[in-house]
């Protein structure tokens, strides 16, 4: 197998990384590859790429908020930022490791009073460690970013919710999605993964994080919804819990009597 | 550093198990060395195969596959045809005939419709067996559903007890396609090893007590199925993102405790 045709295949398990196990992914990477630097070396676009698409937060240094990493405050090369706490930085993306904190503003319109509501209604519905961004877009949009992680690996289990959007306020109308990823994983291998794009409309600026808040509502609800729906409909036709004669089988040499019974019943189609 | 056969099966276990098929020949290519050791420790879902001689469907897995020939459990004949492909003996090919015809009986009264079969061999101080169980959900509305059985089991003779040692792996995945819901996959697999003795009157206990065992982990697997792909990922969501506002959950508990608080200073 090639460098280049290994680095495609690492690439790939990177890329699939449950929420907050990309650590433990990466190792094992490693120990199958034994350490190859070739190949191990070839994995830097993907954690970027990984970083920006997952929406990974940063701490930086000297403020409270948590940066969210996305292709919205991308800068250059690996230079990210956001007014709201007025910085702009260099992130190694290995090992999301910050550097070069400098001060920044943004050169249009502050977005600021889009970053209030969004910051209000992300402490209001998202539980700690939730982060969110706002970032100005080039033709007058705005990005709005929200990310929460909930990692449990001592039972198991690692989840994460993403949303993004683009405002724009000319057509007064967004666009979106919102994403889940939870991983299950005692005695076990289970992933819900899911996506939905939005769009919704606003009358006024004040209507942008309502709209927000009604897709992503009506989202989390016809999620729920759709948990009890599968269990009553097409798990429950799986497999019975009991037999239809409501007790468990008699095995051993007389286990014929129930294929017995049944012709005379006329039988059920196989 | 990690042993990179324990380092690929971690890595399965947490890459989403969709992609698992995709994700094993990929390390099969990576380290050759551990295909054929992969490819016997990763469960997959089951493939349907129809037997030439009696046209009745069966069920292929690593367990009846010699070469890439898959040998069928009611003519115990190999397709591809082999000259030479590993059979059990007489005894333990006897046996298996009424254990296939046995978990047939079960299938049809817990599954009422799906796919069974049975594969024995032998070993030196018993034997050993694998009994698989697929079933895809009618299409009910926008949902449906995939269930996979595979349980291997060891039985160690011991004159009139027998000792079995079984792992159930069940994979299960469900798929919606509803256009107000976007995308919306939910999959993976659950795995239970147990052990236990069984009494031995003659060759054919072994059925039953595989049976019994069989039966009752499948149960309780289905319970904890259902809990974790719709109960805990659920609840998981819920803890991602609150319906109500915090604000007011942190109210109701606070006034929650203040009464707690009254009720035990009285």
């Amino acid at each position: 197998m090639s460098v280049q045709a290994k680095i495609n295949a690492a690439s790939v398990f990177l890329s699939d990384a449950p929420p907050g196990e990309i650590k433990e992914v990466y190792d094992d990477i490693k120990a199958v590859v034994e350490d190859d630097e070739d190949v191990l070396d070839g994995l830097t676009d993907t954690f970027e790429k990984y970083n920006i698409d997952q929406l990974v937060t940063v701490k930086v240094p000297g403020s409270e908020k948590t940066v969210v990493i996305s292709r919205y405050n991308k800068l250059e090369n690996s230079v990210f930022y956001d007014a709201e706490i007025g910085k702009k930085f260099s992130l190694d993306h290995r090992s999301l490791k910050v550097s070069d904190v400098e001060s920044y503003q943004e050169a249009g319109e502050s977005v600021s009073w889009l970053a209030g509501d969004i910051k209000h209604y992300v402490l209001e519905h998202y539980p700690v460690p939730s982060s969110y961004g706002v970032f100005e877009q080039a033709n007058g949009e705005i990005a709005v970013v929200i990310v929460d992680n909930k990692y449990s690996p001592s039972n198991f289990w690692n989840g994460r919710w993403r949303s993004s959007y683009i405002v724009d306020k000319s057509s007064k109308s967004l666009t979106g999605t919102i994403a889940l990823d939870v991983h299950y994983y005692e005695d076990g291998n289970v992933r819900l993964t899911t996506s939905k794009k939005i769009s919704a409309e606003f009358g006024n600026v004040e209507g942008i994080v309502k709209a927000i808040a009604a897709a992503e509502r009506s989202y989390q609800e016809e999620i729920n919804l759709e948990f009890g729906g599968l269990s009553d409909g097409a798990f429950k036709s799986l497999r019975r819990q009991l037999p239809v004669t409501r007790s468990k089988i008699e095995w051993g040499k007389s286990i014929g009597t129930y294929r017995l019974g049944q012709d005379i019943g006329g039988g059920r189609s196989k | 550093m990690a042993d990179p056969f324990d380092a690929s099966l971690d890595l399965l276990r947490r890459l989403n198990p969709k992609n698992t098929a995709a994700n094993l020949s990929s390390l099969c290519s990576l380290v050759p060395d551990l295909a054929e050791d992969l490819l016997s420790s990763v469960d997959q879902p089951l493939e349907v195969k129809r037997c030439k001689s009696t046209g009745k469907d069966y069920l292929a897995c690593d367990y009846n596959r010699d070469g890439d020939s898959y040998r069928s459990p009611w003519s115990n004949e190999y397709d591809p045809p082999l000259a030479d492909g590993a059979v059990p003996s007489d005894k333990i090919r006897k046996m298996e005939v009424v254990a296939n015809d046995a978990f047939d009986i079960y299938r049809d009264l817990y599954y009422e419709g799906g796919l069974s079969s049975v594969y024995l061999w032998d070993l030196d101080e018993g034997l050993a067996g694998v009994v698989l169980l697929k079933k895809a959900s009618p299409t009910s509305g926008s949902a449906s559903g995939e269930w996979d059985s595979i349980h291997v089991f060891e039985v160690e003779e011991r004159g009139r007890t027998a000792h079995y040692k079984l792992t159930s792996t069940i994979i299960l995945n469900v798929v919606t396609n509803k256009s107000s819901l976007g995308k919306f996959d939910l999959g993976g697999n659950l795995t239970r090893q147990v052990e236990q003795d069984g009494a031995v009157e003659d060759e054919m206990s072994h059925v039953a007590n595989i049976g019994k065992m069989v039966e009752d982990t499948e149960s309780k697997m289905r319970n904890q199925l259902q809990e974790v792909y719709f109960g805990k990922t659920k609840d998981i969501v819920s803890d991602l993102r609150s319906l109500g506002t915090l604000s007011s959950v942190r109210e109701g508990k606070r006034l929650q405790s203040e009464v707690v608080g009254d009720l035990e200073g009285k």
